[in-house]
C-alpha cells in the first residue's frame, strides 16, 4: 500500500513528531520555543513530502503500459534545431550597434527582435502541439506562412527596388537609361535561354539567381554609400519670398511638387535664352511676352535656363490691401514666390496660383515673370 | 364535371409556354433598345456630327461599328448553331481533339488583321484630332462645381480680340474656324464634351489639355460633363454656340463693350444696390462701381476665392447675351422663345441669337426660383453645415435669404446686363 518514498518519509514524519514531543516535554525557554517551531514546521513538510509520494505513486510508471512508454517525456523527440537564437542575437546586435550609432539600425535591431520573439514563440508552441513532428510543422506553416511570405517579398521587394535605385542615382542621367537598358536585355535574354534550355538544372538558375540578387545587393549597398550624382536642391521654404531675393540655392514654391505629371501639360514654359525671356503656352503659336493663367487654378510653370549663369524665376503675385490700418489707410503686401537657382540647361518648377484676377491690382501693378538682373525682359501674366 | 375540349383552343391563344415568353420579353427588349435610337430630338446625338472634328471620328466609328457588328452577329450566330445543332441528345461523346493548328492560326491571324485595321485608322483620326497647328481661335475653358468658364484671351486668333473676354455656360465660336479650347479644372476633374463637334476631354487641375471645335453651321450644340464631379455632376451642361463670322464679331464687340450704369431712379439702379450688397461678394460685374466711406468711387471687385471652394463664380457682366445660367442647367429664355432660336435657320440663327434675353423672353419663373434659394433648385453644398466641412467654403451658389422685392430688383438690374 505505502510506496518506498512514502514509508520513508512517513518514518522521517514520526521521528520529527517523537522529537516534538521530547523537545516540548524536557525543555522551556526561548530557546526551546524556537526548536519547537522549527520540528511543527520539520513534521509539516514532511508529512506533505509522505502525501505527495503517496498520491503520485513515488512517480513510477509502469513499464507494461505502452501508453507511459511512448507518452513519457523521457521518450519525447528533443526539441529541433532552431535559427531563431541565431537571427536574435543579430538583432540584439543591431539594437546595440544602433544604439552608438544610427537609430534606423537600433530601429531595426527592435523589429528584428520582435519578429524572432513571434516567430519563436510560435515555433515553441507548435514543436508541443502533439508527438507527431510532421504535424506539429504542418501547424506551424499553416499559421505563420500566410504572414512570412508577404512580409519576406515585402523585404526582397524593397531591398532590390532600394539597390536599383541607389544604382540609377549613382549612375549619370544619360548613363542610367543604357546601363538599364542593357540590364533589362541582359535579363531577358537569359529568360530565354533558360526557356529553351530544359535540360539546365533548376540548382543552376536557382545559383544564378541567387549571385544576381547578391551582386545587386551589394552593388547597391556600394553606390549608396559612395552617393549619389549631383542634383538640384528641392528644400521646400513656404512662403518665404526672401529667398528669391538670395544667391541661395533654396526653394520658396510650397506647392512645387517636382512630379513628372506636373511637368507635362504644363501651363507654360518659360525660357531664359541669351538674357531674354520667352514664354511658350501649350497649343498657343508663338514666343509670347504675355501669357494667360487661370484664376484660382494651379498652373504649373517650368522654368529652363539656357544661360550660363545660375539664376531663378521670380513670380510677381501682386501687391494688396492688407487688414492692417496705420494712418487711416490700409498697409499693403507684395508677395513673390521662385525658384531654386537653376544651372545652365536646368529645368524647375514653379507652381502659382492667382486667386485675383488681374483687374482686382493696383494701378501700375502687374503680375509677371522675371529673372532677377535680367530686369529688362519680363513675361506679363493675365489672370482674366 | 370533366371540361370539354371545345374550350382549349382559346385558352391555348392566351397561354405561353415559358420558352415562348423568354422570346416574347427578348424581341420587346430589342426592339425598344433599337427604338432608343431613333429618337429626333437628341441634341446630344454622337451619330450626328457637325463639324469637320466629329465627322472624323464618325467616319471611323460607323466602319468599325459595321465590322464589329457582322463579327457579332456571326460569332452569336456560330454559337446559337453549335447550341442547338449539338446540343446534349444522350447520344455518344464525340471523338475528342485536341487542336487544329490550321484553324487556330487562322482564328488568330484574322482578327489581328481586322484589329491592325481598325488601329491604323484609329491612331490616324487620333493625331488628325490632336493637331494644334491649324488653329484660329483660342479659348480657355476652365471646369468647376458645376459650371464651365470661357476665356477670350487678347490674340489675332478668333478674328482679333484686344481686351479678354471671359463669359461662362454658353461657348460661342465662329463657324467654320478651327477654335481650340485649352482645358483645365479649379477643384476636381471634370470632362468637357460637346458630342456633335468632337470627343471627350478630361479638365484635369494643374494640367492644361487641348480639344478641337470646329462647326459647320450656325446653332447650338448641346453638351454635358461626363467626369463625376460630385453633387450636381448631372446639372453641369454646357452648350456650343456658332456663328457666322461677322456675327461672332457683333457678339465680340458686346462682350468687350463698357459698364452702362442703370438710369437714376430706375428699379435697376435699385437693383444694381441690391446685387452690389449681396451677389458681388463672388459675380464679377465689369467696370461696376460703388462709393466708399471717404466718398470716392471704388470698383467693385468680386472675391470669390474667399467663399467658395473654386474661387470662382461666373462673370455676370453680359449674363443677358446668353440662353442658360446656373451652369447651362436652366434656360434664361421662356421655351416659346427657346424654340425660336434653337429651330432657327443658319442664316436667321445669328441675328436671334444677339438678340440676348429681352424682358419678354426672360424664363422668370425658373430665375427668380434660383434667386429664392439657388440649392433647393440645384443640388449643391452650400449650407453653413456642408460649410464647416468645407473649410468655410461653399460648393455652388448658397441660399442668400433675399427677399421678393429684392430679387424683383436684381431681376431688372440683371435684364440690362446685355
Amino acid at each position: 500500500m505505502f510506496t518506498t518514498g512514502s514509508k520513508l518519509f512517513l518514518g522521517a514524519t514520526s521521528l520529527a513528531v517523537a522529537a516534538l514531543v521530547v523537545m516540548g516535554v524536557t525543555n522551556a525557554g526561548d530557546i526551546g520555543w524556537t526548536a519547537t517551531v522549527g520540528l511543527i514546521g520539520a513534521v509539516v513538510a514532511l508529512a506533505f513530502l509522505t502525501g505527495i509520494n503517496f498520491f503520485v505513486r513515488d512517480g513510477n510508471v509502469s513499464s507494461a503500459d505502452p501508453a507511459n512508454v511512448f507518452d513519457a517525456a523521457a521518450a519525447q523527440r528533443p526539441p529541433g534545431r532552431s535559427i531563431w537564437p541565431l537571427i536574435g542575437a543579430v538583432g540584439l546586435g543591431l539594437i546595440v550597434v544602433g544604439a552608438i550609432s544610427t537609430p534606423v539600425v537600433f530601429k531595426a535591431g527592435v523589429v528584428v527582435i520582435l519578429a524572432v520573439m513571434l516567430e519563436w514563440l510560435v515555433h515553441a508552441w507548435s514543436e508541443g502541439a502533439s508527438s507527431d513532428a510532421a504535424y506539429n510543422q504542418s501547424v506551424r506553416q499553416r499559421l505563420m506562412h500566410p504572414l512570412e511570405f508577404p512580409v519576406l517579398a515585402a523585404v526582397g521587394l524593397t531591398v532590390m527596388i532600394y539597390s536599383f535605385s541607389r544604382i540609377m542615382l549613382f549612375v549619370s542621367k544619360a548613363g542610367s537609361p543604357v546601363v538599364f537598358g542593357v540590364l533589362a536585355a541582359v535579363i531577358l535574354l537569359g529568360g530565354v535561354l533558360y526557356a529553351y534550355s530544359p535540360g539546365v538544372k533548376k540548382s543552376i538558375a536557382a545559383g544564378v539567381c541567387v549571385i544576381a540578387g547578391l551582386g545587386l545587393v551589394s552593388t547597391g549597398a556600394v553606390m549608396a554609400i559612395d552617393g549619389q550624382r549631383a542634383t538640384e536642391p528641392h528644400e521646400i521654404i513656404a512662403n518665404d519670398s526672401s529667398i528669391c531675393t538670395s544667391n541661395e540655392p533654396t526653394e520658396a514654391d510650397a506647392r512645387a511638387s517636382q512630379e513628372l505629371a506636373a511637368k507635362s501639360n504644363s501651363a507654360a514654359i518659360i525660357t531664359l535664352h541669351g538674357g531674354k525671356l520667352s514664354a511658350h503656352q501649350i497649343a498657343v503659336p508663338g514666343e509670347l511676352s504675355t501669357i494667360t493663367l487661370p484664376r484660382s487654378g494651379v498652373s504649373n510653370i517650368v522654368f529652363v535656363n539656357d544661360d550660363s549663369a545660375k539664376v531663378r524665376l521670380t513670380a510677381h503675385m501682386g501687391t494688396f490691401d492688407t487688414a492692417t490700418i496705420v494712418n487711416g489707410k490700409p498697409t499693403t503686401a507684395t508677395s513673390i514666390t521662385c525658384t531654386t537657382l537653376v544651372r545652365q540647361g536646368g529645368r524647375q518648377l514653379l507652381t502659382l496660383i492667382y486667386p485675383k484676377s488681374s483687374r482686382a491690382l493696383k494701378s501700375g501693378d502687374a503680375y509677371t515673370l522675371a529673372v532677377p538682373g535680367v530686369e529688362s525682359s519680363v513675361i506679363t501674366v493675365v489672370v482674366p | 364535371m370533366k371540361r370539354s375540349k371545345s374550350n382549349v383552343p382559346s385558352l391555348q391563344l392566351v397561354q405561353h409556354s415559358p420558352r415562348h415568353r423568354g422570346w416574347l420579353f427578348g424581341a420587346v427588349g430589342l426592339a425598344a433598345a433599337a427604338l432608343s435610337g431613333c429618337a429626333k430630338n437628341a441634341p446630344q446625338d454622337t451619330f450626328d456630327p457637325a463639324g469637320s472634328n466629329a465627322q472624323k471620328i464618325q467616319d471611323l466609328q460607323v466602319p468599325v461599328f459595321v465590322i464589329a457588328g457582322v463579327i457579332g452577329v456571326i460569332v452569336l450566330a456560330a454559337i446559337g448553331f453549335v447550341v442547338i445543332r449539338y446540343r446534349d441528345r444522350g447520344q455518344e461523346m464525340p471523338e475528342q481533339s485536341h487542336g487544329k493548328p490550321s484553324l487556330e492560326i487562322a482564328l488568330t491571324i484574322l482578327p489581328a488583321l481586322i484589329l491592325a485595321g481598325v488601329g491604323t485608322f484609329t491612331v490616324k483620326t487620333i493625331f488628325e484630332l490632336a493637331k494644334t497647328d491649324d488653329t484660329q481661335c483660342i479659348i480657355n475653358v476652365t471646369g468647376q462645381q458645376w459650371w464651365w468658364e470661357y476665356d477670350y484671351p487678347a490674340q489675332d486668333g478668333c478674328g482679333g480680340i484686344k481686351a479678354p473676354i471671359v463669359t461662362s455656360g454658353q461657348l460661342v465660336i465662329p463657324t467654320g474656324q478651327n477654335v481650340l479650347l485649352r482645358i483645365t479644372s479649379r477643384d476636381v476633374i471634370h470632362s468637357y464634351w460637346i458630342p456633335r463637334l468632337n470627343g471627350k476631354r478630361d479638365a484635369v487641375p494643374g494640367r492644361v489639355q487641348t480639344l478641337r471645335l470646329e462647326a459647320d453651321q450656325p446653332g447650338i450644340y448641346a453638351g454635358q460633363c461626363t467626369e463625376f464631379c460630385g453633387l450636381s455632376h448631372a446639372n453641369m451642361k454646357m452648350e456650343a454656340v456658332a456663328l457666322y463670322a461677322s456675327d461672332f464679331e457683333t457678339w465680340k464687340a458686346n462682350q468687350l463693350e463698357g459698364y452702362t450704369a442703370p438710369v437714376d431712379g430706375s428699379a435697376a439702379k435699385q437693383g444694381e444696390a441690391v446685387f452690389t450688397a449681396n451677389c458681388s461678394y463672388c459675380h464679377q460685374v465689369n467696370d461696376l462701381t460703388t462709393t466708399n466711406a471717404a466718398g470716392e468711387k471704388v470698383p467693385v471687385l468680386a472675391n470669390p476665392d474667399q467663399y467658395i471652394v473654386s474661387g470662382a463664380a461666373p462673370n455676370l457682366s453680359n449674363l443677358m447675351t446668353r440662353n442658360t445660367f446656373a451652369g447651362a442647367t436652366w434656360d434664361l429664355l421662356t421655351p416659346a422663345c427657346r424654340d425660336k432660336v434653337w429651330k432657327a435657320v443658319p442664316e436667321a440663327f445669328g441675328a436671334l441669337y444677339l438678340q440676348g434675353v429681352t424682358p419678354e423672353c426672360l424664363n422668370q419663373v425658373d430665375l427668380r426660383e434660383w434667386l429664392r434659394n439657388a440649392p433647393a433648385k440645384k443640388p449643391m453644398y452650400s449650407s453653413d453645415a456642408q460649410k464647416a466641412n468645407s473649410g468655410g467654403k461653399v460648393r455652388g451658389m448658397p441660399n442668400l435669404g433675399l427677399k421678393e422685392d429684392q430679387i424683383d430688383l436684381i431681376i431688372a438690374y440683371l435684364l440690362e446686363r446685355n
